[in-house]
This record gives structure tokens, C-alpha cells and sequence, in this order.
């Protein structure tokens, strides 16, 4: 990080708290966003995994699900597209084989992404997960389609507030609910969420999107849309952020083409508390690493001496 | 058929771990065009290089430094490299924007790689002593690594290669330099037998030569007819194949293949355990 020179003096505080009911307390606000760094073991070969604030998994559903077939990345202007289908093992699996592995990161706190296509399936995932030591949260992707009528639950105030109730009544660990960008207004769904009894936001969930093959004019993707990801998404995804800090009192989990510590930082400023990295993982495996670095030399720089002073600062 | 829900990303289900890639600055120390329309590109990598093993490749970045466009790496497997230069060279055919970018790098440029990714390729099982590589156009360069490394062990090969015209036919000094015996097909006659590789294979297959074992790299459709043709005549052996990748680590889940199991089918990663797969296990419907 060459251009944030670093000054001597003492070593800023990286640390964020979400939440006061049920806090989550990081070492710095860097998570990784769901999906996009596999269960932690993918990376190790480079960089430290223990060194991020969090590490949040890849969706986790009750049963296997084998995930969608035909082509599933599309890159396009400074993104990218994915249908992957939250393609995972289910539940058992994860509890007899990757929750242990996870465990082996010792402090790190695991934040679970869960998703399901009933709200009945979320609750006992929720009641589930629960029960197993070493999670430190649940991050609930309710951008899923309902199957009773199709519709996605995070699309609407009423059923993102179901799921979350649901989840909530089952559950004590702290409760990030994942939402969907594919909205005209944001701010009551936020809304809905707090009063259900979330303890956080996580936003935003990828952009829906397609690409066409002209030469046989048809979808790229076999399952026609897909979401986008990446550097084009972030004006987008910083927006809701600063509408949702202003719509709720929710601590946020910012998310959404998030690159470098220059873009963690307006993540920070627009309102959230902690930041994921996504697709930049998928391209440079050291990002989140990268941006850690870039936001203590950041504080050092402008003598900063608790991170957690900058949320929110744009609103100021 | 039936799904099987057994592969995830952090399931290990090959015998060897991949050696632990590097993410490192290689600056070029060739580039150029030796070849109509192929490009080849030598880089100074010798940490990187010293963990090569035939049918790796490595995943470059595409683009300037601090630029976000284009967004994902490019995989392309390695030629050849040379250990005590820490070189190494891949070939390419520049078919869009990052391949154009590669093309127009300057010398020393500095270019940002992971890997070596992906599994070596598997070795014959003993007894398995002749092997037949058919290769077509830009599938070419990932067989010759292979190729010399059957060769120390003692293995016949027998190169089948094809493309589209006689410029084309990458390496073929590289091959005979070291002693691969090869016939050569091109879809213009312009060199060797007039039309299809996998064509020529199957006629010396059938009439006048004997193989235990096959690799195979090109296009899909070569790949499906290979497939097709060894496992008709009850031949093992490996189809070298691609597929749209994000990271190569094995995290996005991006790069599916369907494969056979048992009696049931599940989604392979390319990443992770290819690029080779098994005669007979790639199901060509996607
Ligand atoms: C394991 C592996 C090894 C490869 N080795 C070689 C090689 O040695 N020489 C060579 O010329 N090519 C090789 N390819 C294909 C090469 O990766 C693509 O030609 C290249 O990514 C095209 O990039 P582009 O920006 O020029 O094209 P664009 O079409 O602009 O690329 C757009 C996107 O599609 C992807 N893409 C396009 N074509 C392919 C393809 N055939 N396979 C996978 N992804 C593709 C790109 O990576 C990129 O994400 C290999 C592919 C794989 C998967
Ligand atoms: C390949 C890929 C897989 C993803 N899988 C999931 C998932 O399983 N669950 C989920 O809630 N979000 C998933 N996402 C969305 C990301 O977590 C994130 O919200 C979104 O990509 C925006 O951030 P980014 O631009 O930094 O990637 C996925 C994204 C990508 C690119
Ligand atoms: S899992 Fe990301 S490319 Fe294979």
C-alpha cells in the first residue's frame, strides 16, 4: 500500500462490535462475502485466514443440492455473472465435515450462510445450527425464491419479516439477514427485518442480470439470469448501504464489488460496520488480507485511533 | 440418471494434494509470434516453475496494474519450461480481450499469475507401455511436457496432431527434437493427411497399430469423438478439458462438468480435479 504511508505512533484499533442485544465483536470489520472463498482451506496457501475479522461460508441449505448445469460464469464489464445455484452438501455434511475443519481456525469468528426454499426449512436449519459450538453467527440469504409462491422473500417487507421471525424464535446467536438489491425500496424491508428481531444487515446480495451469445441469440447462462458481481455493482451496492444506515439502526455488513481498502472505507463511511469482499477474492486471493492492511495504515495515517469511530461518517 | 451429492470444494477426493501454488510478478522474457495467428509468451517465474508438473496451468491477469477490467483471470496451461532458466512458455490464440492483452504485452512487463493450478496428469499404470496423444490446434502444447515425461519413463508414444492448416501445427520441432514419432492431419491438406485427427486415429487404431492408453486435448467436439472411439475399443486413458473459470482454487463452484458415477452423475470441478478426466466419465450434454 504504497500510497498510505504508514507513521510511527500507536497501532490503531481495528476492531468492530455489531449489535448490543447479542454483539459480535471482530478483530477488524473484514469478512468474507458468502461464496466466494469456499470454506477458508482454498486460501490458505495464500495468506493467513486467521488474520480476517470473520469468515462467513458458503450457502448452506437442508439437503445437497447439486447446483444449476450448463455454463455458469459469464464475465462482463468489470464484473461478472454467476447461476451457480448454491450448489453445497446440506446440512449433515456440513456439521460432520466442514464445521470441524472450520473449527481448526480456532478464534475466528464463523459467520453461517444459510438459505432455504420454505420458511420452515430456514427455521430448522437455524434450530439446527444453534445447537453446534463454534459459529459465531448466522447470516440468513433470504434472496431465495420462495416455493409456495415463487416470489424471493427478501423482495418483499412482509415475507423478509417471516423468515426472520421464524429464525429468530429458533435462535439465540446473532442474526444478519442478507438482502436482495432487486427491490424498488429498500428501506421497509430493512425495517421489517429490525422489528422481526434481526441483529444485523448484510447488503447487498449480487445484481440480477444476463448475457446474451450472438451468435445463437440465446442466454448465455443456461438458467437464463444471473447475478452480478464485482467492481460494476459497487455504486449500487454503496447506495443502499447509506440508505439502509439511514433507514434502520441495524449494524450493516457491507457488501458489493468491494476491491481495495479505498472501497472498504466508503463502505464504512456510507454506514456499515464490517465489510465482505466477494468477487476480488475469486481474481486475487490476498484481497481481504490487502484491504485489512490498507484500512490500519489508513487510521495510522490520519490518526484514527478506533476504526469504529469512521462508521457511518458520511452522515455526518 | 441419478444426482449424487459427493464433490464439494473442500472435499479432497484425489490422492495428492496440489503442490502449494504462488501468486507472484513474473516479468516476460519472450513474447512474440512464431506461429500465424498463435502467440507464445516465455515468463521468469522460477519459484513458480520449480513446482511445474506436466498439465498444470497457470491463471494470468489480463490487464494493466490497478485496473478492474477485464475482471477474471485467464487459464492457460503451460508448453514447456526450463528449470535452471525458471522459464516457462504457453501458447495461445488470441480469441478476445484478455488474450489481446497478453499479445500486446511489452518485454519485461510484469504479468500477475497463480499456480501451478489443477492436477498433474495421471501416469499410465505399469504394463500400460504404448500411448497414443491426439491433440488438436491450441490442444497441442499442453501434450508436449507429457509427452517427454512418458518418454523418461520408458513409455512408446505416438502423436496424432491436427489443425487447421499447416502454420498451425504448434511444436512440431519441439516434438521432434524429442523423439516423438507423430502423424499429422490438417483440415486444409496443406500438411499431412487432408482432414480430422481423431479420423487418422481411429483408422491406425482399428488397422495397423496397437495402444494401451490414450491423452487427449482440443476442441469439445474432437474430445467427444475420442471419447467415443476409446472407449468403443475398451482403451483408458485421458480427455484434457476446459470450462469457464473464476478463481481455479476451487471456491467460486463455477467450473462444473458433469461426470459419471456409478450409476449416477455429479458435478465435477475442473479445477480441482481436472483438467484430466477419465475416458468414459465426461458426460458431453452440457
Ligand atoms: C485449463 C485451461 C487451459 C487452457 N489452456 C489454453 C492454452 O494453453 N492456450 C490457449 O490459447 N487457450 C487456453 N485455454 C483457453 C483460454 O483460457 C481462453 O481462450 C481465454 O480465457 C480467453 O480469454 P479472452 O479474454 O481472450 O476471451 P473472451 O472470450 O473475451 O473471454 C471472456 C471470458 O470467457 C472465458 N473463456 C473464453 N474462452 C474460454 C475457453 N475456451 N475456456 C475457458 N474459458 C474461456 C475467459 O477466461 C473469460 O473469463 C485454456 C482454458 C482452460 C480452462
Ligand atoms: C460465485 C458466487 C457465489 C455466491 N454464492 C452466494 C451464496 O451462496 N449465498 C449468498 O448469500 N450469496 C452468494 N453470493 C453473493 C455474494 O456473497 C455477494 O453478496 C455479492 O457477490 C456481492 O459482493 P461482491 O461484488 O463483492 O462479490 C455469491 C457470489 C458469487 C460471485
Ligand atoms: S471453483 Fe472457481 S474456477 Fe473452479
Amino acid at each position: 500500500m504504497s500510497n498510505s504511508p504508514a507513521q510511527a505512533g500507536v497501532t490503531p484499533d481495528l476492531a468492530v462490535t455489531l449489535g448490543t442485544r447479542r454483539p459480535l465483536r471482530l478483530k477488524n470489520p473484514v469478512t468474507t462475502a458468502s461464496g466466494t472463498f469456499g470454506y477458508g482451506v482454498e486460501f490458505a496457501p495464500y495468506m493467513d485466514i486467521t488474520a480476517l475479522g470473520a469468515l462467513t461460508t458458503k450457502a448452506l441449505t437442508l439437503e445437497a443440492r447439486e447446483g444449476n448445469p450448463g455454463r455458469r460464469l459469464v464475465e462482463t464489464p468489470a464484473g461478472m455473472l454467476n447461476s451457480i445455484g448454491l450448489m453445497n452438501a446440506g446440512l449433515e455434511h456440513f456439521l460432520r465435515e466442514t464445521l470441524p475443519q472450520l473449527r481448526q481456525f480456532g478464534d475466528l469468528p464463523i459467520i453461517v450462510n444459510i438459505s432455504g426454499h420454505t420458511v420452515s426449512e430456514y427455521a430448522t436449519l437455524a434450530e439446527r445450527l444453534n445447537q453446534e459450538p463454534g459459529i459465531a453467527a448466522l447470516e440468513v440469504n433470504i434472496s431465495c425464491p420462495n416455493v409456495e409462491n415463487g416470489l424471493l422473500f427478501a423482495s418483499l417487507p412482509e415475507s423478509a419479516a417471516l423468515v426472520t421471525r421464524a429464525v429468530r424464535e429458533v435462535c439465540d446467536l446473532p442474526l444478519f439477514i442478507k438482502l436482495t438489491p432487486n427491490v424498488s425500496d429498500i428501506a421497509p424491508i430493512a425495517k421489517a427485518v429490525e422489528e422481526a428481531g434481526a441483529d444485523g444487515i448484510s447488503l447487498i446480495n449480487s445484481v440480477l442480470g444476463m448475457a446474451i451469445d450472438i451468435q445463437t441469440r440465446q442466454a448465455i447462462l443456461q438458467a437464463t439470469f444471473g447475478g452480478l458481481s464485482g467492481p460494476a455493482i459497487r455504486p449500487i451496492a454503496l447506495r443502499m448501504v447509506y440508505q439502509v444506515y439511514q433507514a434502520c439502526s441495524l449494524p450493516i455488513i457491507g457488501m458489493g464489488g468491494i476491491t481495495t481498502w479505498e472501497d472498504a472505507l466508503e463502505f464504512i463511511f456510507a454506514g456499515a460496520s464490517a465489510v465482505a469482499i466477494g468477487t476480488a477474492n475469486l481474481v486475487n486471493p490476498r484481497a481481504t488480507v490487502e484491504v485489512i492492511q490498507g484500512l490500519g495504515e489508513y487510521c495510522q495515517y490520519h490518526k484514527v485511533a478506533c476504526l469504529a469511530e469512521l462508521i457511518g461518517a458520511a452522515h455526518r | 440418471m441419478q444426482y449424487k451429492a459427493t464433490v464439494y470444494a473442500n472435499d479432497r477426493l484425489f490422492p495428492e494434494p496440489i503442490p502449494h501454488p504462488l501468486q507472484q510478478l513474473a516479468p516476460c522474457s519472450d513474447r512474440g509470434s512464431p506461429y500465424p495467428e498463435l502467440w507464445r509468451l516465455t515468463l521468469h517465474a522460477p519459484e513458480l516453475v520449480s513446482l511445474l508438473k506436466p498439465g498444470q496451468f497457470l491463471h494470468l491477469l489480463t490487464r494493466p496494474l490497478l485496473s478492474h477490467d477485464p475482471l477474471l483471470r485467464r487459464p492457460i496451461s503451460v508448453a514447456s519450461w526450463h528449470e535452471e532458466h525458471g522459464t516457462c512458455s504457453l501458447y495461445y490464440q488470441v480469441v478476445g480481450r484478455g488474450t489481446a492483452y497478453l499479445s500486446q504485452l511489452q518485454a519485461m512487463e510484469r504479468l500477475d499469475l497463480l499456480g501451478p493450478l489443477g492436477q498433474p496428469y495421471p501416469m499410465p499404470p505399469t504394463g500400460q507401455q504404448s500411448v497414443a496423444l491426439v491433440a488438436g490446434g491450441i490442444g497441442i502444447p499442453p501434450l508436449f511436457p507429457l509427452a517427454k515425461t512418458l518418454l523418461q519413463k520408458g513409455h512408446k508414444v505416438t502423436l496424432f496432431l491436427g489443425a487447421r492448416t499447416r502454420g498451425q501445427l504448434l511444436m512440431l520441432g519441439e516434438f521432434r527434437q524429442a523423439g516423438v514419432p507423430y502423424f499429422v492431419t490438417t483440415d486444409d491438406g496443406s500438411a499431412g493427411r487432408l482432414g480430422r485427427v481423431v479420423d487418422d486415429f481411429h483408422d491406425k487404431l482399428l488397422h495397423s497399430h496397437h495402444f494401451d492408453y490414450i491423452y487427449t486435448c482440443g476442441p469439445k467436439g474432437m474430445l467427444q469423438a475420442v471419447q467415443t472411439i476409446t472407449a468403443a475399443a475398451g482403451l483408458s486413458g485421458w480427455l484434457i478439458m476446459e470450462s469457464h473459470m473464476a478463481c481455479g482454487l476451487g471456491a467460486c463452484l463455477g467450473c462444473t462438468i458433469r461426470v459419471q458415477e456409478g450409476e449416477g452423475w455429479r458435478y465435477a470441478l475442473l479445477c480441482q480435479e481436472g483438467v484430466a478426466f477419465a475416458v468414459g466419465e465426461v458426460c458431453f450434454d452440457v
